[in-house]
Order: structure tokens, then sequence, then C-alpha cells
């Protein structure tokens, strides 16, 4: 057992957390405490002051607005839950692969405690949020001494347990586009309570039968989450359900994609930077974070079908 | 902030260090040793309660984050009389065999219960085996904690509390 | 004869106080004035200790004692120095003298009024390490020149096991086919959710008192006292409910250290241990490597068998010399063979010592030997089915090594376990490993065990029990066997009830405590149930005579006449009538009224009935011919997994598991057990690995050493099948290990029916399998391109 020693301040306000935080250079936000408090108990953090802000109002709730090209962009409070995000409607809607993974985020206890902010914030570069947030592409909401910024989640994480966020500066909510579809994959040992070893999150947009955008990101397979540029790998392909072919099938969307995704995969190979530890070794992580990409991609389109499907037989 | 933990529905006086781990409070200082701790890091499940009727494990909530708060530990199932139906469920078929996981799995079950009964319909057995994935044991293979659960379920949902013999 | 409770699922009856959160584990219990203690360990894998200094530990508010090897009290001959001991060979210290072995060896420890200030005490004291070579893989450690953990143990040569029957050379001649196959197994934790915790208190005169798990309290204080320097009878060990062992809680050096702290501080002295340390020095199931020859005439019937092992002590021995020796012949009890021999080897490493685990080297051999089974009949093209019926042991057979079996359901198993799994859908496995998607496969694997092993405890195997009636009415029961979770005392409860036609839920079950139990060998080799039951039965019956004799006398009736059931004892003679009145047909006391009227009539004493059970069994003699079990449990599982083939992955989607355990007391927890045990099973074969490297343990944390989850187990289809065991007073076998013994082999010979790739190194985890699909692919490559430059 090693001994941490914590001060407990609790925030009522985004101002007065910010002045807590710059009050000592060993302060350090507690949101639902599920990284902090394990961080400090194994010794990795000696304690300091941890500024509770999981009651700070500006960092609650999940806001939708709507964009100038007629869309939704969806607002994330950095205090948000896991629970909270994965019994959100519009999220459950319009989110699909940040379900995928908060579903996958530690068991039902910890997803009650965690939040969104903690999970960016920790920045493990196996966190399940980060890679869906990617692909949808995400901004960080900052709020510092100085004033607050945006940044897109891009350029958010820089390394293991590291951010862009400079001393006393505090995450204070996510934004993200809505539309086109989702999904987000993870290799685990165990089915539930695991860290990825690798993970992948795909983004499409399917018009008129065809893939009209695409992102992937994966998770796990460098220092920080990597966007992996498949846009043009896969624009234009036709995709139609193949009948009787289960989602993960490479065919299961026609021959076109199965064969881009041949590419999609040595893409994500070729990107992934991964390695060895005692969870896996870096060679298989490569090897599987390929496997993921694809399938991510093939859910998110058969979603995207779905979806499509869905507002076909709601119009006609 | 009143330092005020209402536990099993009587206000606890918690004036103890802020940073004090709500499981180590609940055992040393109410009294509670029903709360078990398997391992202090939030993998294990044994110390869970439920926290404002959420599932929580309590090794990582420091009581400061109670206060004010409702806790429900295991003593708080069912009272002196009465088990609650999953406590007679998870004893009629054999849920528990060391027994050492059992208190958490509990009030997680109840929590679950209670979210199933406020939706109307009943958990099945996928659902089950997903939200109690926080919990490990490792004597009974999961089997007979998931028919106790759904058996709950059936006997009624919340309002069914058996006679104890 | 009234409806009794054996047979039908009947709930613990201790679950009351489980489910309401009132079962009192050891780290729950609080002594006045109890100090908290914590241990130093060695942050070396290797090293001579040159120096301690505990002056600035000791200055720590609140810290009461810290102790070190120099604090130890003499344990020599005639009460003089110091001398090394242990279970099974003598090399423990309690606490190091002069060199450290492993990355945590005990090396001080502290007790204070808190446990901040005890971790803060064990930070300050200083220590100096003069490091030296360490060896952590065992087949490096038996090189020449490697370094050596005990110099008076030269080649890090712990034990050695040997044992050979039968004319190998004769067998093998007759040979059709021979496999010659390596395999291994891997260091798994027992991965109990409740942490080692025990509390200790020093009386006057060298007594203590240790509330501390253990399986086996009898021999623990055994090896307390020999560590202690005093007679065992000092010691009363007090088994309070334990929190899962699966056999990591028999014999624990955090025990006497707490019985030091507690001595020196004059204080009770609780131990708690966290998860990291429980995972990394707490213990773990050895690693075992083998190698295995194995010759078959044409029919596939089994000629000849030559196995070598290697496995891992670790830096002391604890239980893995009879662990080893079990993976060297207790196959042999499974299945006939003409000429056997093996040979083992346990190892020193610098390493976290290893002990025993549920299925004690039979489950590894069998996640071997089983494999090859399959190997043979798919060479032999014989069905996976009969190859093992035409080799297995029947009802009557002596084994090879004499070992008698009494009942064996083992071919009904395997016909149930066929026919509920559907076996016969199973295909013969691919030649390619399948290029993507999902591949399923079934596979079969049979197991067995003892019902208790009478080496264990050469002096005499069996139990003794006791039945008591207070001057209350309360009736409780005493045996020797800890129930350690599996449902024992309920199951002692149900046999005692049915004798004496009362409720399970009348009975208590006394906790063990050597000061007022019956002493046993205890809970191991699956032996409490058969045991212990057996001598509960006894002392019912023993009981029940007494008590009818006194009623008798009371009432003014003949015993015979009386007959005991629901809770009173009733004059029958002419049946029918109802009364009250005493003396006459229809009389009745209840038995509230006889243990106050015994009392009075005995001066208080309680009216007692001793039974006791000596099973028939035969020790093995030198030359390891005998009969050591009075009864040997069968079971056939069948797995049915889907393996990943581009990532490797293994789900088991269906399992059946078909047992004869003889005759069955509580279906319920039968039922249960087996269920646990295919799940750690499960654990086992797929996901479970203690990772060392440098000797340090890279995973001791849930998270990392992975146990199977709610979502990682399948719901599981178990039956018993079989009769009344006729060497069991009560009709049973045994169930404990038996229940985890085959799951490996069914799951590694699924693995393989589904891609047609046979791993040999446990676990299958989805890197190992995803590497071996590789490898396949790679030597049909080369095999084809090969045939094509031909
Ligand atoms: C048993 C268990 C299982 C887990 N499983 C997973 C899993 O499957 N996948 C996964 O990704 N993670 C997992 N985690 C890790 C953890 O739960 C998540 O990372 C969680 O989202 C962290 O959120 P939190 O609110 O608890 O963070 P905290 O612990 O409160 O904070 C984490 C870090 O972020 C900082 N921080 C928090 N909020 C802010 C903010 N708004 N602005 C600036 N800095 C901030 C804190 O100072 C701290 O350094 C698991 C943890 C446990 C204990």
């Amino acid at each position: 057992m090693i001994r941490d020693r914590w001060e407990y301040v609790r925030a009522e306000t985004l101002a007065g957390a910010l002045t807590l935080l710059a009050s000592r250079s060993d302060a350090y936000p507690l949101a639902g405490g599920t990284d902090l408090v394990i961080a400090g108990r194994l010794g990795r953090i000696r304690g300091g002051v941890a500024v509770d802000i999981s009651a700070v109002p500006e960092l609650q709730g999940i806001t939708a607005f709507p964009t100038e090209a007629g869309g939704v962009r969806l607002r994330i409070g950095a205090a948000t839950t896991v629970s909270a995000l994965l019994q959100d409607e519009l999220v459950q809607q319009k989110l699909p692969a940040l379900v995928d993974a908060g579903r996958l985020l530690g068991g039902w206890q910890i997803q009650n405690l965690a939040t969104v902010g903690g999970n960016m914030c920790n920045a493990s570069p196996s966190a399940e949020l980060s890679p869906p947030l990617l692909v949808h592409r995400a901004e960080a909401v900052i709020a510092g001494p100085e004033g607050s910024r945006r940044l897109g989640v891009d350029r958010f994480w820089t390394g293991p347990g590291k951010t862009a966020l400079a001393r006393g500066e505090l995450l204070v909510a996510v934004e993200l586009e809505t539309g086109g579809a989702s999904a987000y994959v993870r290799h685990q040992i165990r089915r539930s309570v695991d860290i990825a070893l690798a993970s992948a999150a795909a983004w499409v947009s399917v018009e008129d039968e065809r893939i009209a955008g695409a992102r992937l990101a994966l998770g796990a397979v460098a220092p920080a989450p990597l966007l992996v540029d498949v846009a043009e790998e896969v624009a234009g392909v036709p995709v139609r359900q193949a009948p009787g072919k289960e989602p993960d099938d490479p065919g299961a969307f026609g021959p076109a994609l199965a064969k881009r995704l041949q590419r999609v995969e040595r893409l994500a190979f070729a990107a992934a930077r991964p390695i060895t530890d005692v969870r896996a070794s870096a060679d298989y992580r490569r090897a599987v974070v390929g496997v993921l990409a694809r399938r991510a991609l093939l859910r998110a389109v058969q979603r995207a079908l779905a979806v499509s499907e869905d507002v076909e037989t709601r119009s006609g | 902030m009143n330092r005020v933990i209402r536990i099993n529905g009587t206000e606890w006086p918690a004036d103890v260090p802020p940073t004090t781990p709500l499981s180590d409070f609940l055992r040393e200082h109410a009294g509670l040793t029903g709360t078990k701790i398997g391992c202090r890091t939030g993998e294990c499940g044994a110390c869970t309660v439920l926290l404002d009727g959420r599932p929580v494990t309590s090794c990582l909530v420091w009581v400061a984050r109670a206060w004010g708060r409702d806790v429900t530990t295991v003593e708080g199932l069912g009272d002196d009389q009465r088990l609650d139906p999953v406590q007679v469920a998870f004893l009629e078929l054999n849920a528990a065999q060391c027994g050492f996981c059992i208190p958490g799995l509990l009030v997680s079950a109840r929590a679950l219960l209670d979210e199933a009964a406020a939706r109307g319909w009943p958990p099945t057995a996928l659902e089950v085996r997903e939200r109690l994935s926080g919990h490990l044991c490792r004597c009974t293979g999961y089997q007979k904690i998931v028919e106790a659960v759904l058996k709950a379920a059936e006997n009624g949902m919340k309002e069914m509390r058996l006679e104890l013999g | 004869m009234s409806l009794g409770s054996v047979g039908r699922p009947w709930p613990q009856i201790d679950a009351v106080d489980k489910v309401r959160g009132r079962t009192r584990y050891a780290a729950d219990m609080t002594l006045p004035g109890q100090l908290y203690g914590r241990i130093l360990r060695s942050p070396v894998p290797h090293g001579i200790i040159r120096r301690i200094d505990t002056s600035r530990a000791l200055k720590v508010p609140g810290v009461r004692a810290v102790i070190t090897a120099a604090d130890l009290p003499p344990n020599g001959p005639e009460g003089k120095g110091r001398v090394p001991f242990g279970p099974y060979v003598d090399d423990w210290e309690i606490l190091c003298s002069d060199r450290v072995r492993y990355i945590g060896d005990e090396v001080a420890a502290v007790a204070a009024v808190s446990e901040e200030a005890a971790a803060e005490a064990l930070e300050l004291i200083e220590v100096e390490y003069e490091p030296l070579p360490a060896v952590f893989d065992m087949h490096e450690a038996l090189e020449p020149g490697a370094p050596v953990l005990w110099p008076e143990r030269p080649g890090n040569i712990a034990s050695r096991f040997d044992i050979a029957r039968g004319d190998l050379d004769a067998a093998r001649r007759k040979a059709h086919l021979v496999l010659e196959e390596r395999y291994s197994t891997n260091r798994i934790y027992h991965a109990y959710l409740e942490p080692i915790a025990v509390l200790a208190e020093a009386h006057p005169g060298d007594r203590y008192t240790l509330i501390a798990p253990t399986h086996i309290p009898y021999k623990a204080r055994v090896t307390y006292a020999r560590g202690l320097g005093i007679d065992p009878g000092k010691i009363r060990l007090i088994v309070p409910p334990m929190g899962g062992s699966f056999g990591a809680k028999y014999e624990l050096n955090v025990c006497m250290i707490a019985m030091l702290l507690a001595r020196k501080t004059g204080r009770p002295v609780k131990m708690v241990f966290d998860r990291a340390e429980d995972a990394a020095a707490g213990h773990h199931r050895p690693p075992l490597h083998f190698d295995i020859r194995l010759a078959l005439d044409r029919d596939g019937r089994f000629l000849s068998k030559e196995v070598r092992i290697v496995a891992t002590a670790g830096a002391r021995t604890m239980w893995t010399p009879p662990v080893v020796a079990t993976a060297a012949h207790r196959i042999d009890a499974l299945y006939h063979f003409e000429a056997v021999r093996a040979e083992a080897l346990l190892v020193y490493t610098n390493t976290s010592p290893t002990t025993c685990m549920r299925g004690f080297g039979n489950a590894e051999m069998l996640f071997a030997f089983e494999q090859m089974v399959d190997q043979a009949a798919e060479e032999l093209g014989i069905d996976p089915v009969e190859i093992r019926k035409r080799n297995a042991v029947r009802a009557g057979d002596v084994t090879i090594h004499g070992w008698r079996i009494g009942s064996s359901a083992l071919e009904e198993c395997l016909d149930r376990v066929a026919l509920l799994s559907g076996f016969s859908r199973r295909k013969p496995a691919p030649r390619h490993p399948p290029a993507s998607g999902k591949a399923r496969g079934l596979g079969l694997a049979i197991g067995h065990h003892v019902s208790g092993y009478r080496p264990i405890l050469a002096e005499y195997d069996g139990s003794a029990a006791w039945v008591r009636l207070d001057m209350d009415g309360r009736l409780s029961v005493a045996v020797g066997e800890p129930d350690i979770g599996q449902g024992l005392n309920t199951v002692v409860a149900m046999i005692a009830a049915d004798e004496l036609g009362v409720s399970p839920s009348e009975i208590d079950v006394m906790p063990v405590d050597t000061a007022h139990s019956p002493a046993a060998v205890g809970t191991l080799g699956s032996r409490a149930t058969i045991m212990a039951g057996a001598a509960v039965k006894a002392a019912a019956r023993d009981f029940k005579k007494k008590l009818l004799a006194f009623a008798g006398e009371l009432l003014g009736a003949d015993p015979g006449e009386l007959v005991l059931e629901r809770g009173r004892v009733l004059w029958r003679r002419g049946g029918g009538e109802s009364g009250e009145r005493e003396g006459g047909p229809g009389a009745s006391l209840t038995l509230a009224e006889l243990g106050r009227r015994w009392a009075a009539a005995h001066t208080g004493s309680p009216l007692v009935g001793q039974g006791s059970y000596r099973p028939e069994t035969v020790l093995p003699g030198p030359d390891k011919y005998g009969n050591p079990s009075p009864a040997y449990p069968f079971a056939a599982h069948v797995a049915e997994v889907e393996v990943d083939v581009e990532t490797g992955a293994v789900e088991v989607v269906n399992y059946w598991a078909v047992h004869d355990s003889g005759r069955i007391i509580n279906p319920s927890t039968a039922t249960g057990q087996v269920q646990g045990g295919v799940a750690q099973g499960i654990g086992w074969a797929l996901m479970e690995d203690v990772a060392i490297r440098g000797g340090r343990v890279e995973n001791p944390n849930f998270l990392d050493y992975r146990i199977p989850g709610f979502q990682d187990v399948p719901p599981m289809t178990v039956e018993f099948v079989g009769e009344s065991e006729p060497n069991s007073p009560t009709g049973v076998k045994s169930l404990g290990e038996s229940a985890l013994n085959p799951v490996l082999p069914a799951i590694a010979n699924a693995v393989y029916n589904a891609v047609g790739v046979r791993i040999h190194d446990a676990p299958l985890t989805p890197e190992a399998v995803w590497r071996a699909i590789q490898r396949r692919r790679e030597e049909l490559e080369a095999a084809g391109k090969e045939r094509e430059a031909q």
C-alpha cells in the first residue's frame, strides 16, 4: 500500500475551479476519480490538492444545438458520466460509436463514476472514448486562467498521459458533429472490464448507396490515439447489403468495398506504432488493429444503410 | 457542506478526513462490514454500494463525495424480519458459495431490478450479465447468480418481500 | 422415515448470513487493542542482506514493533538456534536471515496502531542488499552453472518423484503408433476474492490464538509450531469463514509473522494483504512442463506411457511436491497402461513460491494427455468417445499401481455428454485454418480424481465427528474439515439431519477451532464430503442410540419401540394415538426436553454422539503400490468454442459436464461446484497467466490478471450420473476437483477441432492462438511449395 496524501476541495463554479487549480502546482481536477484515486493509491501520483469539479454547472449536461448547415451539434459537458452518456437519447441516435465505447468502459459501477472529461484528460493511449471522438471530429472546449479556447481533439492527445491542456486549464466540454454513422470495436481478452489491446472507430456517410465520406481512428497502437486518413480509399465505393452475409464478413456490402477494405486494413497496419507490454506484443497488436479497422468500417456502413433504410421507409 | 451521509436510511455523521475511501468509512466507522474490500482499485466490485441508487465501487469514492447523499449497503436490503426478494433468490438458488462477492452483487442486482421495475419489463439474462460484469466471482461460474437475479425479477420485481422462515 | 433432505437441493445453511452481509471474514473482525501488521518484502529477486536498520521506522508515531530475522525465536533442537522448516522441504525461514530469494520475500515486519503508520514505517526500514545472479526459468535453473538458491540443495532441485511399473520394452514392442509430445501449463493465481487476512494474539506461556483461513488447521499449526519452536498444542487455530482459497490458503508465512508481532507487542495483530501483495507474493499454481511418450496398438489401446515433468517450486517449497507427484501418475487411475514410467523434478527459481491449487497436478496432466488421446484417435481413425472407452478403468478394476476402482460410471458420463452436446455433429478438424470469420469446434475430455488421498497424512486417513445436544435443545455438529465456501457445512448438516429426523436448518455446524473440534487432515484432496460426511453419519447414529436409550429410560419404553422424527422422540408401538403423557405408546419427548433432562441427569453435560470413518485405503509403500483413496470420481466434458480466426480470440459458447460423483447429497451446491470449476477452467484455458519478468509479477491486479467475468462464461449444462459408491458410507465420492480437471483439454480439443491447430502451451490466449494459426499457415505454405518444387 502506498500512502497518498490528498487534500480535497470542492469547486462550485468554473471560475472557482480555475482559481483553485491555479493556486497550487500540485492541484488536480477530480471528476469521477476512477483514474485519479487509483493513480494516488498505486503511487503514480503522490497526492496534492484534488479539486472536485464534478458539480461545476458549466461542465454538466448534454445539449444539442443546430448548426449553420442545418445539422445538429452536440455538446457534452466534461463532467458527464459514462452512464449519463449512455442513457442520452440523442447520443444513442447520433453517436453510436460513442455508445459502443461507453458500454465497454469498465463495468456499471465504473460507468456511474467515470466521466467523459476524465477519460479524455487521463489520456491513456487505450482510452475508450478517444477513437469515437476523433471520428466524430470532436472539439474540446477548454477554459483556463487566460480565458477559453477550442481545440480539435486530433490535437488534444499528445502522448501517454499527456494532453494539450496547459497547467491550470480545464476541459469544459466536447462538441461533436452528428450525421453519418459510426461504430467502435475493441480487441480484448476478457469480454468486459478489460483494457483495449487495440481498438478502432469508424465513421461513414453514405449517399445513394455510395460511400460519401469516411474516417478511421485507432486506439492503443500508438502513444496517442491515431486518425488514419481513409476517405480517399473508400470514397465513392458502392455499398449494398449482400444477402445472407454477416456484417463482419468483408463481402457483406459487396465486392467493391471488400477490395477497398483490404487497403484500409493495410493503412491501419502501417499507421500503427504499437508497443509490447504485459497485455500484448507489438506485432500482434498491429495485426489485429487492421482487422478491427475493417470491422469498424463494416459496422459503420451497416448502420449507415440501416439509417437510410429507416428514412426511406419513413418517407415512403 | 453538512458532513453527514444517509446510510441505509439513517443519518451518519461522517466528519472524517474527506479523502477517506467510502468503503473504509463504512467498514471502520459505521461498522458495516458487509461491504467487502477485494482490490481497492475498482476492479473486483466487492465493495459496491449504491450512491443515490446507483452502484459504485466504494473504494474509489471519497467520503466527501458522499456527504449529503444516500448510500445503500447490503445491510440496507430487507429488514430485521424480512429479506429482500433478491436476497431470497440468491439464498434459495445457492448463488453464493464463499459469499465474499455477494454483498456487492446484491446491491447492484437490487439497482438493476429497480431500474427494470421503473421501465416496466424484467431484464434478460444477457442484460444481467452485462450490467453485473463489474463484479468478479471466483466460486460460482456466475450461472446461479444470473438465475437468481432473473428469479427475483420474476417474483414481482420490487414489491414482494418474503417472510424469513 | 420422514422425507429426508439428502438428494434434494438445499440452500447453504449459512446463506442467510452471507446474503445479509453478516458473515464475518477475518478482515471483518476487530480485536480490542488490535494493531495492524505489514510486511517489508524484498525488492530484489536474489541477494544478500548486508544491513538492516529499523531505527527510523521505530520512531514513527504509533509504531509498536519492527521485527527482523534477528527477532525470531529459537526453533532448533533442544530449543537452540534457528533451523529452516516447512511442510514438505525444510526451506522456510519466516523472515529472511541473510538472503532474499524472490521479489516479495519477507524481510521485516511492522506492527502499528494504524495501517498508515505501519505503511510509513515500512518505507523507513533501511535494507542494503548485495545483488546475486538470479534465475527465473526452471529449465535454466537446471543448467550447470545456474545460480543456486539453496546451497544445501545443489542443482536447484527441491524434490523429485519417480515411478515405474510394468515392462516398458515389451509394451513398446507391440506399438503401432507412438506419440511423443511436449506440453506445458502455466503459472496462474488462485484469485480468490478475499485477500489473505489473519489475526493473531499471544498469551503467556508461549501460547497463541490465531484466526486464519486454512484448509488444514491441524496440519498448519504443526508447521507454524515448528517455525516458532513451540509445541503445536500451544497454538489455537480458529478458522473463520473463507472468501475463497482454492488451495492457496493452506500454510502461510504471514501467520507466524502475525504471531511474532503479537508476542513482541503484547497486543492482537491483524494483517491483511492488499491485492497487489496477494497476487504477487501470495502463492501461485506451479508451471509444469511435460514430455510424454505414448505407445498405442492398432486398436488404440494404450501400451506404455513415459513422462518427464519439470515444475517450478519458486523460492521455497510449499505444497508443490505432492502436486508434481500427482501430475506424474494419477492419470494411471483413469486409463489402463501395460507399463508406465514417470520422473518429475521440482525446481527452485527466484520467483514467488508456488503451491497447490484445485486440480492438484491432475488437471495439468489431463491438459496434455487428453489432447494426446485426441491426437491418437485422429491418427488411428477412432472416435474420441470410443478410444476413451477402450482404455478407461471400470468398476472393479485394479489399476497398474494397485488403486481399486469401486465404482465408475465413466461410460455413462461419456454417452450422456455426447448425447447432450450432440457430439456426433462434430466435423473433422480443417486441414487449413479458415481464412476469415469465426470457426466453431467441439472438444471432449474426461477426467477423474481421488476422494481423499491417504499419503497426505500417513498416520491415518478419515475423519471424526461429534453430534451434540445441549441443555437448551440446540443440536450441533463438529467436524475437523473447514467449509471453504463450497457448502460442506450444509452437506454435513443434511446428512446429520436425515439421521436425526430434523431439518438441516436446525443443526449448527461449528466453526473449526483446534480448541474443540475433532482433529482432521482437513479440506483437501476432494476429501471433505466423503470423510466428514461419513463421520457425521456415524456420530449421528451413535447419538441417536444414546438418545433413544435415555428417552427409553424416561418413558419406560424399549428403545427399539422409539423413533426420532421431527425434533422429538416418539413411542411408536401401537401407533396412532397421540398423547403427551409419559409412560405409554404415543408418548413423546422433544429434543429440547431431552436436552434439558439429559443435562440435569448428567450434571450439565451435553449429550454427545461420536463417530468416525476410517476408509479402506492402503497406504502406498516405498514402491508406491497401494490404494490411496476410497473412491474415484469421474467426469466427461464437452466444450463448444468459436474461434475468431483473424484475432485468435476463443469464445466458449456452450459447455456440457456430466459427472459421476457417486451419490449427490445436495444437487444444488454440487451443480454450483461444477459451474464454478468450469469457469475457473475457462479462465485458465483462455486468459489467466501470471506474467513474471525479471522476477517481478507484472500483472498483480484484476485488470491485467484477468479472471473470467459474467460475459466470459456461457450457460452450462451439468448432470450427474452413477450410483452410490460401495466403499463410501454415504455413497458419495467427490466433486470439487474433478469439476475443473477436464476443462482445459476439452477447450483445447475444441479449438483444434475448429481451426486444425493444436496448442501445446496453456493458456490459449488470443495472441497464442493467432500465432499458432499463423505458424500453421506458414507450414502449409512451405509444404505446398515443396510439393510444387518436386
Ligand atoms: C475497473 C476499471 C475499469 C476501467 N475500464 C476502462 C475502460 O474499459 N476503458 C477506459 O477507457 N477506461 C477505463 N477505466 C479508466 C477510467 O475509468 C476512465 O478513464 C474514466 O473515464 C476516467 O474518468 P474519471 O471521471 O473517473 O476521471 P478522474 O479520475 O477524475 O480524472 C482522470 C484525470 O483527468 C483529469 N481530469 C478529469 N476531468 C478533467 C477536466 N474536466 N479537465 C481537466 N482535467 C481533468 C484528472 O485530474 C485526472 O488526471 C477503468 C477504470 C477502472 C477503475
